[in-house]
């Protein structure tokens, strides 16, 4: 059993741009969104609950994906699922994971998580107070259901010891509880269901053969031998969109019955999410030799861009992101007709009063950004200075999520907008 | 061959950049693989290279761009002394081809 297991079940509804391992739902994410939308959630509720709510997520979403992986490998056992399980966290770029489980719990150790090794290199001197991988935990728990043939949501686990506390290695303890209710599983049924008709994009003649040649690239994506997925520069995690899904808008939701006043600075969290995504990311991705190599070094027109943006949001699985409006510096308009938010919303909290994409939201914000603002020619290095000079300093732009399908809009569109008074000028 | 600089995108002094003359570009391939790298490239267009050390080069034989890539284990510390050694290895390299 190796990683081809991870690799050969990937697909993707081409034409809407979603993502797939045996038809669960993933999309693509790097090391520095990953990090920022788990702060998110525990910024929010605090780091008790956060943890709760992050492994309960990953607990889920990997139930789903690990069982499919099962079924499909025709891995029957006990031991053979668990193998299955420790292959395909080292696919999805999660690191290393061993387990000593029975059908009563047990532990399990992590060697090169891609959290606890992202937040030692990306915050060297910031020693954490509380353990980082709880995704690593619910998938832990999910591979103990899975291996014994549990009921979903019915392992407990936590992890008690972390690199990040300074820890020799990350340490799982789980434990068999009872079930928690259920959930019905994200599959690529429900997101078809969600998904609205196409819209077609300016500069589609350009983007296309740019998501075809990603996906090609990325598709042969694989773990190292510690289970990391090291590309453009960045680490890199395939993973359920459930798990942001969940996490976000359950973090949400438990504001909006305990701390309503704080639900607008959760929701502009979950949009700078999308600047940090764009930003690190995409940005990333273009300034990478990958990109130079396989598309052309960005040139700094506006079109190439927006082209290029839209391509990589598409090829990660994030929707069929469209340009169907821009004014140069002044406004722009994305319209997909859903994105990876949209097509879980509807289908876990009900019709929607007000949009609800906010990494979407975000994204196309930082989108602008690197079109309107960023001096691609000067070979421009995507670190926390240019990050802090192009969004912590107040930016020109406004945003409004106009349409969304999970308030049953045909798509998801997003207006970027110059304020009044406002120039693109960085000082 | 450029002086080596730090890359776009490097953060902590992981990614550190060279440029080949372009009398060079068709010959990298080669000098690296006889010098024990292992290719692992996935595209013509993007030629990847590892060392034992997991260490890599990144390269764009269309533009002669290259890319170290020290591995991400290495301590902070010892990065930037890393990624000269690794320079020195692709100008033996490609030196011994011609030597």
């Amino acid at each position: 059993m190796d990683q081809r297991l991870v690799s050969d079940e990937r697909g993707c509804m081409h034409d809407h741009a979603f993502n797939f391992i045996a038809d669960v739902p993933t999309v693509f994410h790097c090391h520095h969104f990953n990090l920022f939308w788990d702060q998110t959630v525990d910024d929010g509720l605090g780091q008790e609950l956060g943890t709760v709510i992050r492994t309960n997520a990953a607990r889920e979403s990997f139930h789903d994906l690990l069982s499919a992986l099962a079924d499909r490998a025709g891995a029957h056992n006990a031991t053979e699922r668990l193998e299955l399980a420790r292959v395909v966290a080292q696919g999805l770029g999660m690191g290393t994971v061993r387990f000593d489980l029975d059908r009563y719990g047990g532990q399990a150790l992590g060697d090169h998580l891609h959290h606890a090794i992202a937040w030692l290199e990306k915050y060297p001197s910031v020693r954490r107070r509380h353990p980082t991988d709880a995704l690593t935990a619910g998938f832990v728990a999910a591979a103990a259901e899975v291996a014994f043939q549990l009921p979903r949501d019915s392992m407990r686990c936590r992890e008690q010891e972390c690199l990040t506390l300074g820890d020799a290695r990350c340490r799982f303890r789980a434990e068999l509880g009872e079930p928690a209710p259920a959930t019905t599983p994200m599959r690529r049924s429900e997101v078809e269901q969600a998904a609205g008709p196409l819209v077609h994009s300016q500069l589609e003649r350009d983007i296309q053969p740019i998501v075809d040649t990603l996906r090609d690239f990325t598709a042969s994506i694989r773990g190292d031998e510690r289970g990391l997925v090291e590309a453009f520069g960045l680490f890199v995690s395939q993973l359920p969109t459930t798990y942001y899904n969940r996490i976000g808008y359950d973090a949400l939701r438990h504001l909006q019955r305990t701390a309503p006043q704080s639900v607008p600075v959760m929701q502009a969290l979950m949009r700078e999410a999308g600047h940090v995504c764009v930003f690190n990311t995409f940005g990333a991705i273009m300034a990478s030799p990958e990109w130079e190599g396989l598309v052309g070094a960005p040139t700094g027109d506006t079109e190439n861009t927006l082209a290029a943006c839209m391509a990589i949001a598409r090829a990660l699985g994030m929707g069929r992101w469209c340009v169907t409006e821009y004014v140069h510096g002044q406004r722009l308009v994305l319209r997909s007709p859903a994105t990876y938010e949209s097509t879980y919303y509807p289908s876990r909290e009900g019709r929607a009063e007000q949009s609800q994409c906010f990494m979407f939201q975000g994204a196309a914000v930082a989108t602008m950004q690197l079109v309107a603002r960023v001096q691609w020619q000067a070979r421009p290095n995507f670190d926390q200075a240019l990050y802090d000079e192009l969004f912590r300093g107040g930016m020109p732009w406004s945003c409004e999520e106009t349409q969304c399908v999970s308030k049953g809009d045909p798509t998801c569109e997003v207006v970027v907008t110059l304020r009044e008074g406002r120039s693109t000028f960085i000082a | 061959m450029t002086v080596l600089t730090r890359d776009q995108g490097c953060r902590r002094d992981l990614l550190w950049r060279l440029h080949l003359p372009r009398d060079e570009v068709a010959h990298l391939v080669s000098a690296l693989t006889r010098a024990g790298w292992e290719d692992r490239s996935m595209v013509p267009q993007v030629r990847d290279f590892e060392s034992d050390e997991g260490h890599s080069v990144v390269f764009v034989p269309r533009t002669g761009r290259i890319q170290i890539r020290v591995f991400y284990l290495t301590a902070h510390a010892k990065r930037e002394g890393v990624a000269h050694k690794v320079e020195a290895q692709i100008r033996a390299a490609l030196a011994a081809r011609t030597g």
